[in-house]
């Protein structure tokens, strides 16, 4: 990933290019609504929620996972989340962030501040802008 | 910590009863130290400086004075240097840092954080994450002030400084210019503008002013006019985590600059894309914020009125009024005023003039606003085509010359959502309870976001508004942010 970015933007604080505001559904809704609710709100990924505070990760890729492992649609999602969340702080450069998620080996990860969860990470924030590149060219045929 | 702002004293021009009494309330205060936010004298020469430095030795309190404009003229800046101090600087505490920047463009009205101050400025940030407290100043407002009359005199390059300011949570901005107490909440920003201190120069009759700000877990800022005190008190907001179970209300496709017309600025291929994504996403509504087609002519509106096949709000943009527009937009598109369900109601704008940039509300519209925001629908959009907050990559030109009254009225009537579609480069900021979502040209090949021409779905739920931007050519979507509903 360290391709994407040089020396300069490498140093920036995630905060500059993190969400604000994160997505979450209660751990007892089932797989299928989570699908759906991803669907809705065009993001691959929600927090797990609990009495409303953070219990788990739910992303696109731990679907697949349980539904290759033999997860009916209908089960719970915290069933199949992830219940170990990978976050860091807001002043983090991105830099380190990207670091952390490659040893972790996830595509997003969750921000704090001052102790609390105020956003979300993900790669294809990074992936959409290297898009544009090309979607030029292509666009211009 | 408690910090006084005064501003633009304009010496020699002083009430010198108003300047009195402001140094004695100081003095007497438990304030830390004084910020003056700019225009300590009014031409820049000597003698007024040296007035200036007399008065002020009265003030028991330290001073952080910042260069204004009038600063600046006949060479002034140079004498600000000698004399006052120097031009930006860092004043660091335990638990806060405030940062203050030279805004002053020599002999010109209007301001501009040049590039190496917002390096500087950027660097500075960086450096001081980690401080609980961040204050920025400089003499200039950054967003339009109300009471001022033409608004064309903000920082050229607000719309990249609010940007930076937000994303790195800055808590407070102090400022002045404007002669006129005004203070907003951007975000989690808060822009506090002060009225002048002692000048004879205020605006509608209005008297001296000066604010006290105490900062703890709460920002309280004090307006006080020689003989009545207003006080507001800030939190910043805490509402992060949103629950997708929330009862969605419904859907608006926001557009802008389809600049429809034979030439290559069009680009049909991100047009076709875009709307074939609008059709999957099956919206309630679809608002077209202005700017339809390249030039107002016959053979152009002949065209997209090919192009759109499904009901859209339209409101004009500059471009769709100029040469025969202006007959032409009512014909093809219809100036309609209003919608008004129970649920949702909408109030069309024409913000725009032929043959010029420069957008106007004007005051018969502002009254309508007035009138509408007295319905009783659950939700209320205004929808222009103007920018009314600036916009990140781009120069203030696109703001409405009385952008500042429009804005002050908007949120006070707390309007739920304004739609705007200059400037091509998406935004979406909540000042107040408004909340004010721009979007990019859709297809016209002169657009300013890396992520490319786009459109934006504004999805309303009983809890939250989800704002999303959506790339015209690949359907791509992301998330231009989450706000909780009042």
């Amino acid at each position: 990933m360290k391709l994407f970015l040089n020396v300069e933007k490498a140093r920036i604080p995630i905060k500059q290019f993190m969400t604000r505001g994160i997505m979450g559904i209660d751990k007892n809704e089932t797989i299928k609504n989570a699908c759906k609710k991803m669907i809705e709100f065009g993001i691959s990924s929600l927090a797990v929620l609990e009495n409303e505070k953070i219990v788990g990760f739910l992303t696109k890729k731990d679907i697949i996972d349980g539904i290759a492992k033999g997860f009916s649609v209908d089960e719970k999602i915290k069933k199949i989340m992830s219940k170990n969340l990978v976050f860091c702080d807001s002043s983090v450069p991105i830099e380190e962030v990207l670091n952390i998620m490659a040893n972790f080996q996830v595509r997003h990860i969750l921000i704090k501040e001052k102790g609390e969860f105020i956003g979300i990470f993900s790669l294809k924030d990074i992936i959409d802008l290297q898009k544009f590149n090309l979607e030029t060219q292509i666009s211009s045929d | 910590m408690k910090i006084a702002h005064i501003s633009d004293t304009h010496f020699p021009h002083i009430i010198k009863e108003s300047f009195d009494r402001t140094v004695e309330m100081i003095n007497n205060s438990d304030v830390d130290f004084v910020i003056h936010t700019g225009d300590l004298v009014d031409r820049g020469y000597l003698r007024e400086y040296e007035e200036a430095i007399k008065a002020f030795s009265m003030v028991k309190k330290p001073i952080i004075f910042v260069p204004g404009n009038h600063d600046g003229k006949n060479v002034g800046l140079k004498l600000f240097e000698n004399l006052i101090g120097p031009l930006s600087g860092v004043k660091e505490g335990k638990d806060y840092v405030i940062l203050y920047l030279n805004s002053v463009i020599p002999d010109m009205n209007e301001g501009r954080i040049s590039n190496s101050s917002f390096l500087w400025l950027k660097e500075k940030l960086r450096k001081y994450i980690d401080k609980r407290i961040k204050i920025v100043s400089f003499h200039h407002h950054l967003v339009p002030v109300p009471n001022t009359g033409r608004e064309r005199n903000v920082l050229f390059n607000s719309g990249d400084v609010i940007d930076i300011l937000i994303k790195y949570g800055v808590n407070l901005v102090l400022s002045g210019h404007k002669h006129y107490p005004n203070i907003y909440q951007l975000e989690d920003l808060l822009i506090v503008n002060a009225g002048t201190m002692c000048s004879v120069k205020t605006r509608l009759g209005d008297k001296n002013s000066f604010n006290i700000i105490e900062i703890d877990d709460k920002i309280r800022v004090k307006t006080l006019r020689m003989d009545e005190i207003r006080e507001r008190v800030y939190t910043r907001k805490k509402e992060r985590i949103y629950n997708v179970e929330s009862e969605k209300l419904f859907r608006i496709v926001q557009i802008a600059g389809t600049f429809i017309d034979e030439t290559d600025i069009f680009n049909k291929k991100m047009f076709l894309n875009a709307f074939k994504k609008i059709e999957e996403l099956n919206p309630d509504f679809i608002v077209h914020c202005g700017d339809i087609v390249n030039e107002g002519l016959i053979k152009n509106y002949a065209l997209a009125s090919k192009y759109f096949n499904l009901p859209i709000f339209f409101v004009p943009g500059p471009r769709d009024i100029n040469y025969l527009g202006y007959n032409l937009f009512p014909k093809y598109f219809g100036l309609k005023e209003r919608h008004i369900t129970k649920k949702v109601a909408f109030k069309f704008l024409n913000s725009s003039q032929y043959d010029s940039d420069v957008g106007v509300v004007g005051r018969g519209q502002l009254n309508k606003i007035k009138q509408f925001s007295r319905n009783l629908s659950e939700f209320k959009i205004v929808v222009l085509h103007h920018n009314l907050l600036p916009i990140e990559n781009t120069r203030e030109k696109g703001l409405l010359e009385d952008a500042g009254d429009v804005l002050y009225e908007l949120t006070r009537l707390k309007i739920d959502l304004v739609l705007t579609g200059h400037s091509s480069h998406p935004s979406a900021r909540k000042i107040e309870d408004t909340l004010i979502v721009n979007a990019n040209s859709l297809s016209c090949k002169k657009q300013r976001s890396l992520f490319g021409n786009s459109f934006n779905v504004i999805d309303v739920y009983k809890d939250f508004i989800y704002v999303s931007e959506i790339q015209s050519l690949s359907g791509s979507r992301h998330v231009l942010g989450i706000w909780k509903r009042k």
